[in-house]
């Protein structure tokens, strides 16, 4: 162990404040027992060490017996001078202390309760946003069914109109007054339904017949209207058992004066069923204009009695 | 008859070879030789003034009787030797305090002072103390004070201080170093000790 490394690494100051480790400080020990040099630096800092903490103690004792000695050297380097100052600092930290916990117990709590409510919000939309997808979907779909049907209708009426009569088969048993039973170039049947005056959903004897294929499909009705056009809209209601099973309030009469509907046959089921036809005035009251009772059979090919 | 002094490793064992031979002049010199020395590691773990100066003495007593009966194996170094059984006594009674007190830690023991200074060494402390009170009035600028405070009283780190106080190392070297030769000088004028 040399003077170089000694003063490098202030060997003295920190041997005498016990930072040395204790190899290292036997170490030294075994040089300066036996280095003038550095034992007189040994003696002066220790001197000066025990005698400034001396006076830094005597001055504290002082100022907290309020003795007047004048500035004490060290006051100005000291966080708390006095006692009395020295609680009140630690009672303050103390209140920090509580209170910052508490706060940040309280900010976790409310934190967490935030978090809750933002994911079952995300939740609600997530759901929300699935459902008006899929109605959006749903509505697609139907528009676009709706669209192909109506098509079909106007193709039909439109070859009806030139003369092009589609091929008709007429029910066992109906009259001569002609089809009522249409089907046309394309897979839709078309049905027509005939007035009967007074009747219920049984028709008193006199009613339409609709034979649908077994499988789901699509059909038309069609309701040509007596006399001239009366109404901008009709309204039109089908019953079952006295109970609505579809309604349409803003059906138009075509330049033939018919109203025409499209249905997925799996609305029905065989039996008898109600349609009633009524119209629109101009203040959104309703004046009956028809009933028109049909049944409804299955796997008897297309046909309509009267 | 005079004092002999030794100078180097050689010398040393010399010196231990002629306590082993029964000469006086050599054992007084290893007393001379070490006792400040001894004073000093004894005094940084034991300070009770009647207790360091048994356990230097008895340090002492111990190293001579080794030397006497031949039982060093290497004289060369008879200097940590002679350390090591300061150290030990030290230690060991400081632990003896501490099972009685059961308070104060290996190396810090007994820091309680001795309760009952005699007038002398009342009055050297007194002068002691307005030495430093001077030394440190003298510190006209403020961060020199702060400096001796940080450093010596509430013992911070060197490094920290000066990174705190925007300090070169050697600047703050010289504030320590210049504090320290005014303290002496007072010291040597008010003891007359050298």
């Amino acid at each position: 162990m040399d003077h170089d490394y000694i003063e490098q690494f202030d060997l003295v100051d920190q041997y005498l404040m016990g930072r040395l480790a204790s190899e290292e400080s036997a170490r030294f020990e075994e040089h300066f027992v036996d280095c003038p040099q550095c034992l007189d630096r040994l003696k002066t800092t220790g001197n000066f060490i025990h005698d400034l903490k001396l006076l830094t103690a005597q001055e504290a004792i002082q100022s907290d017996e309020g003795v007047p000695k004048g500035p004490s050297w060290s006051s100005s380097f000291q966080p708390f001078r006095s006692k009395p100052l020295a609680l009140a600092a630690s009672f303050l930290l103390l209140v920090t202390i509580a209170g910052a916990l508490l706060m940040t117990s309280q900010i976790r709590r409310l934190r967490s309760e935030v978090n809750e409510a933002k994911s079952a919000s995300a939740e609600w939309e997530r759901r929300y946003e699935e459902e008006r997808s899929s109605a959006s979907l749903s509505d697609q779909k139907r528009e676009e069914a709706e669209r192909s049907f109506a098509e079909q209708l106007r193709t039909l009426e439109a070859r009806l109109a030139k003369g092009d009569e589609p091929k008709t088969q007429p029910a066992p048993g109906a009259g001569a007054e002609g089809p009522t039973s249409v089907e046309s170039g394309t897979d839709l049947p078309i049905h027509s339904l005939h007035a009967v005056r007074g009747g219920g959903e049984s028709g008193g004897g006199m009613t339409n017949e609709i034979a649908l294929p077994g499988s789901p499909s699509g059909f038309g009705i069609t309701i040509p209207l007596e006399g001239d056009v009366k109404y901008k809209n009709y309204r039109v209601t089908i019953f079952s058992n006295n109970r609505v099973i579809w309604k349409k309030n803003d059906s138009k009469p075509n330049r033939y004066n018919s109203l025409s509907m499209v249905f997925n046959s799996a609305l029905f089921r065989p039996g008898n069923f109600l349609l009633t036809v009524e119209g629109v005035t101009e203040d959104g009251g309703s004046v009956p204009v028809g009933n028109y009772p049909f049944r409804i059979t299955r796997d008897t090919g297309n046909k309509l009695s009267p | 008859m005079s004092v002999v002094r030794v100078t180097n490793e050689t010398d040393l064992a010399e010196l231990v070879r002629r306590v082993a031979a029964g000469d006086s002049h050599a054992e007084e010199e290893v007393v001379r030789r070490y006792r400040q020395g001894i004073s000093i590691i004894v005094n940084r773990i034991v300070q009770t003034h009647s207790v360091h100066e048994d356990i230097c003495q008895e340090t002492f007593r111990i190293a001579l009787e080794k030397m006497r009966r031949e039982e060093i194996r290497e004289p060369e170094r008879i200097s940590g030797f002679i350390c090591g059984i300061a150290r030990n006594l030290a230690v060991d009674y400081a632990r003896k305090q501490r099972k009685q007190t059961n308070q104060e830690e290996i190396g810090k023991a007994e820091q309680i002072p001795d309760p009952t200074p005699d007038p002398f060494e009342q009055l050297l402390q007194k002068e002691r103390t307005r030495a430093i009170r001077q030394v440190i009035s003298e510190l006209k600028v403020k961060r020199d004070r702060e400096v001796i405070y940080r450093y010596f009283i509430a013992e911070e780190d060197k490094d920290q201080i000066c990174a705190d106080l925007g300090l070169p190392r050697d600047q703050f070297n010289r504030v320590i170093f210049r504090a320290l030769k005014r303290y002496k000088e007072l010291y040597i004028k008010m003891t007359g000790d050298s």
